[in-house]
């Protein structure tokens, strides 16, 4: 007794390290283990793994405070990248064209067009099946992460576009993509391009990232996309924006109070405040083409479109017409350029965005998300501004990957599903009247969970969700891809979490989880894709 | 390393135990503390330790030349060059790009062009509290406040003692310096104290500052427009206790760690929100920093040994320094400006007036309330990320008529009232709950701390965040 009154502190803590190593190797509930590792197979080899793991959060830099978490964490925090996300697969690449002039394109939506001869001279090439070139790529983090949390990746649903009738269908949906793929496959045809819209999953570029470059990887670059004038919060990255000076005024179809409905088909627009304000972009890659989405209004003013230091021209934004209307206008990047720069002359141009292209085949994919996004927000834009900068795009598909932060609603009973699923509708219903040409894949949430004690509880309206959104996906004739299912489906985030692949809010993939999703994203395009082929290839 | 994570866990008993083994043996204690803390830091990042090391061995050397001579001239001339060392370490480190960019701007500003590009400069960890401690030996020393020790490990230990080496609190010389001198001991109470202050201090942390941060000060800071104003006011208040429950975590924990092998460390907080002024405000938050900017700042440019503005300009000075010394930013000055407007009137208010003597209760809360508002709304420069961002929440707080606040969760609100009222509620809870837990047989004691561990596993966030004090 005298023994352990000398050494009291010392007895104490040997107490509580045993009790604390006891009861986390007995076979308690889990919320009783003050450590989860010795609860695994091997306990000590896990516990050692957590205790010599470096610290994860360190400070940076700091010219003030930088937040220790949230949203500046969420797009920053993750040093356990397995690929090099933040690498630009275009910026090897720079084949210029030798020339530049500049020309502006009327607020017209292209005619729509159902599959012509064209179209189905390219299909049946395409459907010829050719031995392609591309291989797989090695994937270790992703082959250990799904044997570890033994994942299958769901196909993508794809229903027939044709009336039912005999016989097989004709036509299904992402057939018209898949042509378009095949084409850019064999280095032929125009740039595919793909706007992928969705909520901060898609602002921080992650998932989609993994995407591009998998696409990218097998049927070339045919550049960035469109990009937005700066960055406007700390998901975004850095290089899928342009380097915006401060005084430009961002209106966003999430802020609670909008000025107006022009937004583009971005859903964001940014207005110069001061003459002078400007905006860069860099790392230009193979881009040869750069188109400035813009807003002719009575507040525009005029704009100078710079290469480097040499003036390319100059965007009159103003007009004395009553109406305003979304314009484009299109500029050839001299080779060499190493900066592509717009600066307002006078107060007031308003601009959507820049779109960098290689103008060649290739996959172009672009990302448009914004934080808090719901399915009723994207439908604030005017609908004639919307759908004609999108018919402008002409993308080959669009993909929608919302509904995480509807369940949240509904979860809060502010919202129904009626109203999501009409919103959801209505959104891709303007989808489809800019280009009928335009396929649409729709992409379920993530799981979500509310966390009690050390238990996660999925949320049921996830489900409901999911359900509505296949609906409307059958409803319009776009494919459906169940990401929800392919993670595991209901209650597997709980593995995700353990496995460190989910931020601490669990809402948001780390940048591996992230990456992982990309891959089964991309696997389930490229598998539809494969099946598409083979079948126009049974058929020819 | 941090105080919260699973292998701090691991280490300090491990210290503990290395420490007490061969705790007879003075120079061999030492010798475990200052490897352990060097462990400690370089867990982080390894290189920078070499800085921590150049200042101890600079002052080490400038102090032992100083204590030779007994020249004026010499000793000041040596003082100032600890001062331009210590200083020009953290200019370099720290402020490099500030100036770069502060020169580039005020160049535009009269027609010369500098280009700015930024400079890849790692800030080491707790370098501005490592500088202003080793600052204080050489100056204390200098004063003759201190005596030049011969051990260049105790002067290596003092600047870099693994507790309060990354933020504190400020250790000065003459109160650490001797403690090394003394026989280790420790007895049972101290003990048990020590480790219930520790486990104070993780509780506050990551049930209390990292809640507030991840439901919904972050997300509020981030977005402020897609906030209500009440979501906005509840965000800024919010941060208001987060700041003062991470800080003084950190302090619980580093001078429970420090009391565990025998060392105290000052206090660093009293219940700053109490402060009924904002000159009572400082005396209560982070207060070895605010004594060392009176100590070695404000009374050195003169105090209010001069006039009254030149009373009112030091003031200026130290506040503003002080604003920056938290970040290479404006904002941060004007965040320190802010502080330094207030001491200011209040100083204009009691050369007019008088201070209070007996002043009617609602006067003293009106007095309490202004502060509180003061203080709170000034933090919206010191956590906003731009200037941008800050006046978007000041434009937030403006009532939007939207009279509900649906991201501030059950739980928040719950956190919010215990914080508060832990804060405001009776001033010896603690020391009760302190000195029951300190009588209990050892088993007991340590029940108790495992019964605060599970409850911080389940309630807790699934990834904590470091302590925000640590950039600094």
């Amino acid at each position: 007794m005298s023994f352990l009154k000398r050494h009291a502190t010392g007895a104490t803590l040997l107490f509580f390290i045993l009790a604390v190593v006891g009861l986390s190797a007995a076979p308690v509930p889990e919320w009783l283990r003050p450590l989860d590792d010795f609860a695994k197979e091997d306990p000590f080899g896990a516990f050692l793994a957590s205790v010599f793991t470096r610290p994860e959060s360190v400070p940076r830099p700091s010219q003030g405070y930088v937040a220790g978490g949230g949203a500046e964490a969420i797009a920053e925090e993750d040093q356990y990248v397995d690929y090099d996300s933040e690498s630009d697969p275009d910026e090897d690449q720079v084949e210029l064209a030798p020339h530049h002039d500049r020309v502006e394109v009327g607020g017209r939506t292209p005619t729509a067009q159902g599959l012509g001869l064209d179209d189905q001279a390219s299909t049946a090439t395409a459907g010829a099946a050719r031995p392609s070139k591309w291989t797989p790529p090695e994937r270790k983090a992703y082959d250990f992460w799904a044997k570890r949390l033994g994942l299958r990746v769901p196909p993508i649903v794809r229903p027939c576009r044709t009336p039912a009738g005999p016989g097989p269908c004709r036509e299904r949906a992402l057939d018209h993509f898949f042509s378009r793929l095949s084409d850019a496959e064999l280095g032929r045809g125009e740039p595919v391009r793909i706007v992928h819209y969705g909520d901060s999953l898609i602002a921080s570029d992650k998932i989609s990232d993994m995407v591009r470059r998998r696409l990218q990887e097998r049927f070339g670059s045919g550049g960035k996309g469109f990009l937005m004038i700066k960055k406007f919060n700390s998901f975004q990255r850095g290089y899928r924006t342009g380097d915006g000076s401060g005084g430009w005024r961002l209106d966003v179809i999430t802020q609670r109070v909008l000025r107006d409905r022009y937004f583009g088909y971005s859903g964001a627009s940014f207005t110069a405040q001061n003459a002078g304000e400007e905006t860069t972009f860099r790392r230009l890659g193979r881009s040869q083409v750069a188109e400035v989405y813009y807003l002719k209004d009575r507040k525009g003013g005029r704009l100078e479109v710079l290469a480097d230091k040499t003036v390319l021209g100059e965007i009159n934004t103003r007009t004395n017409a009553a109406t305003s209307e979304a314009m484009k206008a299109r500029f050839t990047i001299p080779p060499g350029t190493t900066e592509f720069k717009l600066r307002a002359v006078d107060y007031g141009p308003r601009l959507f965005g820049v779109v960098l292209e290689a103008d060649q085949p290739g996959v172009v994919y672009e990302s448009i998300g914004l934080p808090g996004a719901t399915s009723r927000v994207w439908n604030e834009p005017d609908r004639e501004d919307f759908e004609r900068q999108l018919g402008l795009r002409d993308p080959a598909l669009v993909i929608v990957m919302l509904g995480g932060n509807d369940g949240l609603m509904l979860s809060k009973e502010r919202t129904t599903t009626e109203r999501i699923e009409a919103d959801l509708d209505a959104f891709v219903g303007r989808i489809q009247e800019a280009s009928a040409k335009t396929d649409c894949l729709l992409v379920s949430p993530l799981e979500a969970v509310r966390k009690k004690g050390s238990q996660f509880i999925p949320k049921p309206e996830v489900l409901e969700v999911i359900e509505l959104e296949r609906r409307v996906a059958e409803r319009r004739g776009c494919a459906f891809w169940d990401m929800h299912a392919a993670m595991g489906g209901e209650g597997s985030l709980a593995k995700w979490v353990k496995s460190d692949l989910m931020l601490p809010d669990l809402i948001h993939p780390r940048n591996r989880g992230s990456n992982l999703l990309g891959e089964m994203m991309s696997e389930a395009i490229m598998d539809a894709y494969d099946e598409h082929r083979a079948r126009a290839g049974e058929g020819s | 390393m941090l105080f919260h994570s699973i292998q701090f866990m691991v280490f300090l008993p491990a210290v503990f135990l290395l420490y007490w083994a061969v705790a007879g043996h003075a120079a061999l204690r030492k010798w475990v503390l200052l490897l352990a803390s060097a462990v400690f830091y370089m867990a982080w990042n390894p290189l920078p330790f070499l800085i921590v090391l150049y200042c101890a061995t600079a002052d080490y050397l400038l102090a032992r030349w100083m204590s030779k001579t007994t020249d004026p001239g010499r000793r000041k001339w040596l003082v100032t060059v600890s001062v331009v060392s210590n200083l020009g370490v953290l200019g370099f480190f720290k402020y490099a790009n500030f100036f770069y960019e502060t020169a580039a701007t005020l160049g535009g500003w009269i027609g010369v062009r500098i280009v700015y590009h930024h400079l890849d400069i790692l800030l080491p960890i707790g370098l501005s509290f490592v500088v202003f401690q080793t600052l204080s030996y050489t100056i204390d020393v200098y004063r003759g406040d201190c005596e030049a020790r011969k051990s260049w490990v105790d002067v290596c230990l003092f600047i870099s003692f693994f507790p309060q080496i990354i933020a504190g609190p400020i250790v000065r010389a003459s109160w650490f310096m001797p403690q090394l001198d003394r026989p280790a001991s420790l007895t049972e109470i101290d003990g048990a104290a020590a480790l219930l202050r520790i486990a104070k201090g993780l509780v506050k942390k990551l049930l209390i500052a990292d809640l507030l941060a991840a439901n919904l000060v972050d997300r509020v800071f981030a977005n402020p427009g897609h906030y209500t104003s009440m979501e906005i006011w509840a965000g800024v208040f919010s941060y208001t206790l987060q700041i003062y429950y991470d800080f003084s975590a950190y302090s619980d924990i580093a001078i429970g760690a420090a009391a565990l092998f025998g060392y105290e460390i000052s206090e660093n907080f009293n219940r700053p929100y109490k402060a009924r002024d904002l000159t009572e405000f400082w005396k209560r938050w982070h207060i070895s920093l605010s004594t060392w900017l009176r100590d070695y700042l404000y009374i050195p440019l003169g105090g209010n040994r001069g006039s009254k503005l030149l009373t009112l300009r030091n003031v200026m000075i130290t506040m503003v320094l002080g604003g920056i010394w938290h970040g290479a930013s404006w904002r941060m000055a004007l965040w320190g400006a802010v502080h330094g407007v207030g001491l200011c009137l209040t100083r204009l208010v009691w050369w007019r007036f008088g201070p209070p003597k007996h002043p009617p209760w609602w006067r003293v809360s009106l007095s309490w309330l202004a502060t509180f508002l003061a203080v709170m709304f000034a933090r919206v420069f010191f956590r906003a990320e731009s200037m941008t961002l800050a006046s978007k929440i000041f434009r937030g707080l403006v009532p939007d008529g939207l009279w509900q606040a649906p991201n501030v969760t059950p739980r928040v609100m719950a956190v919010i009232a215990v914080a508060t009222i832990l804060h405001f509620g009776p001033s010896d809870l603690y020391t009760r709950v302190s000195t029951v837990f300190v009588r209990l047989p050892i088993p007991v004691r340590a029940g108790l701390l495992l019964v605060i561990a599970v409850v911080i596993k389940n309630v807790a966030n699934f990834e904590a965040q470091p302590f925000i004090y640590f950039q600094f």
